[in-house]
């Protein structure tokens, strides 16, 4: 499990977990796979292991946006999820097997290695 | 906004949509004293409804003379943006980078070809009868189920919203012109002459006037004794999220817009002066558009709105100087002739020349399908 984390582990994460609640929901995230917490949505588990910078970059300008209200409201996690563009991260719950795909220019940002 | 209970100004622009607006900031170019009344929320505001395209291509099939006017309309375009954005800083996002007309079936775009064939005639517009293969050159993404489609390259669209913003602080730029909230309750004769504005804050007198209220110019214009043959014809929009820019030519069902969001359309409803929105017509827009590009099938739609379009028997506009001094401009296509408007129409109401290429939109074309003997003719 701490190799599959650490695999999108953020130098300098935006959030850190509170509680020791264990990780045991299985996705990928960008065809890699990612381990998440059973109450986690894929917006607060993305701000534990990315850095923000690289959550999405707006679809025209192509500016680097991440999430910001984290209530549903400001539109700004959007992300793929199950082939589905644009959907809102902090609205959705974690599950087993689910495809989460960051929606990043074309060489525009660095992977996360 | 104070006005004072009287004011004079040369000439009233009653309306402040599109039409209106553009014929305004036109008058003022030309250092006419000029008032706009806006009427406000109220108004059915067609010019906050509409899709934008500036097109010359899909005009003038039910009166010729309207593919030469449309298509001065769209060639002066340019200059027109160019002004307007010097004035204001407002950029129109005007692209001409081609329109298309899709054609679902064989018959469609025989039909289609014959009725452009006939009006290059007249007006010498070019186009071209394109196969889905080739316009998929011009639009990534194309399906190819369908017939064709008819490309004229002058064709484009511009931000609609960006346009009316840009004429009102144009406008607004001289003071007093612009009155906003000022629903004009009728157009009385002025008392040396000319005109009386008569609205709830008080009255304005002027030499002429100019009636630009859209579908409110069937009641301006009853003020006067001229019954008017226009109809509200409703256009329902849906506008999608936004997506990786594709799209840099436009249709009547689908265009992208410089923000990245889809505006998918393309219905004519004759349904009154109903404005609201039907899941029918929703789902059958949506489906004609995932028709012609397969992909939107999964960009999804954020929000819809309806439109009354402002239509003439012949879908063209009327100009016409229905009382002395009293001058009806009337049209579908207020971003398309927005140039002309400022430009060409706006000179006839400043110094009472009509071009000649105008006069065939006076209001007397209709008098055998409406009798109205007491209409003026221009």
């Amino acid at each position: 499990m701490n190799k599959l984390t650490t695999s999108f582990s953020a130098p300098f994460p935006l959030f850190r977990p509170i509680g020791d609640e264990p990780a045991e929901i299985l996705l990928e995230l960008d065809g890699k796979p990612l381990a998440a917490r059973a109450t986690d949505t894929v917006a607060s588990l993305l701000l534990r292991h990315i850095a923000p910078e690289t959550y999405r970059h707006s679809a025209v300008a192509g500016e680097p946006r991440a999430p910001l209200c984290l209530m549903g409201v400001c539109f700004e996690c959007l992300i793929e999820i199950d082939g589905q563009k644009n959907q809102q991260g902090c609205l959705v719950r974690v599950r087993d097997g689910m495809r989460v795909r960051r929606q990043i220019r074309e060489g525009g940002c660095d992977e996360q290695a | 906004m104070i006005y004072g209970k009287s004011t004079g100004v040369d000439i009233a622009v009653i309306g402040g949509g599109l039409v209106g607006a553009a014929i305004a900031y036109g008058l003022l170019e030309k250092g006419q004293s000029v008032a706009m009344f806006d009427e406000g929320e109220a108004a059915f505001r067609a010019s906050r409804g509409n899709f934008g395209l500036v097109c010359a291509g899909a005009k003038g099939d039910k009166l010729e003379d309207y593919a030469p006017w449309a298509l001065q309309g769209v060639e002066v375009w340019a200059d027109f943006a160019e002004r307007l954005t010097a004035a204001t800083a407002i950029d129109l996002e005007l692209e001409q980078n081609g329109g298309m007309v899709f054609c679902p079936e064989e018959q469609d775009l025989a039909a289609r070809t014959a009725t452009m064939e006939r009006l290059r005639r007249r007006s010498g517009l070019d186009f071209d009868v394109l196969r889905p293969a080739e316009i998929a050159r011009y639009m990534p993404g194309v399906s190819d189920n369908f017939a064709g489609g008819i490309f004229c390259s002058i064709d484009g669209a511009a931000n609609p919203l960006k346009l009316l913003r840009a004429l009102h602080a144009a406008v607004s730029r001289t003071p007093g012109a612009s009155r906003q909230d000022a629903r004009v309750s009728r157009i009385e004769p002025g008392s040396g002459g000319g005109y009386r504005i008569v609205t709830a804050r008080g009255t304005t007198d002027c030499q002429k006037v100019v009636l630009a209220a859209g579908l409110g110019n069937l009641a301006m214009a009853e003020c006067l004794g001229v019954k008017l043959p226009i109809v509200p014809m409703r256009g329902q929009i849906l506008v999608t999220e936004r997506h990786d820019p594709v799209l840099t030519v436009p249709s009547e069902q689908v265009r992208q817009n410089r923000n990245g969001t889809f505006l998918l359309g393309g219905s004519w409803e004759d349904v009154g002066y109903d404005t609201s929105t039907t899941f029918e017509v929703t789902r059958d827009i949506a489906a004609l558009a995932v028709r012609y590009f397969p992909f939107l099938k999964s960009v999804r739609l954020v929000r819809s709105w309806s439109a009354l379009r402002i239509l003439a028997p012949d879908n063209a506009p009327i100009y016409d100087e229905i009382a002395p001094g009293a001058y009806l401009v009337t049209c579908h296509s207020g971003v398309s002739l927005a140039a002309l408007h400022s430009g060409k129409v706006a000179g006839w109401i400043a110094e009472g020349i009509l071009p000649e290429e105008a006069a065939p939109f006076h209001l007397g074309r209709f008098a055998a399908a409406t009798p109205e003997p007491e209409v003026a003719h221009g």
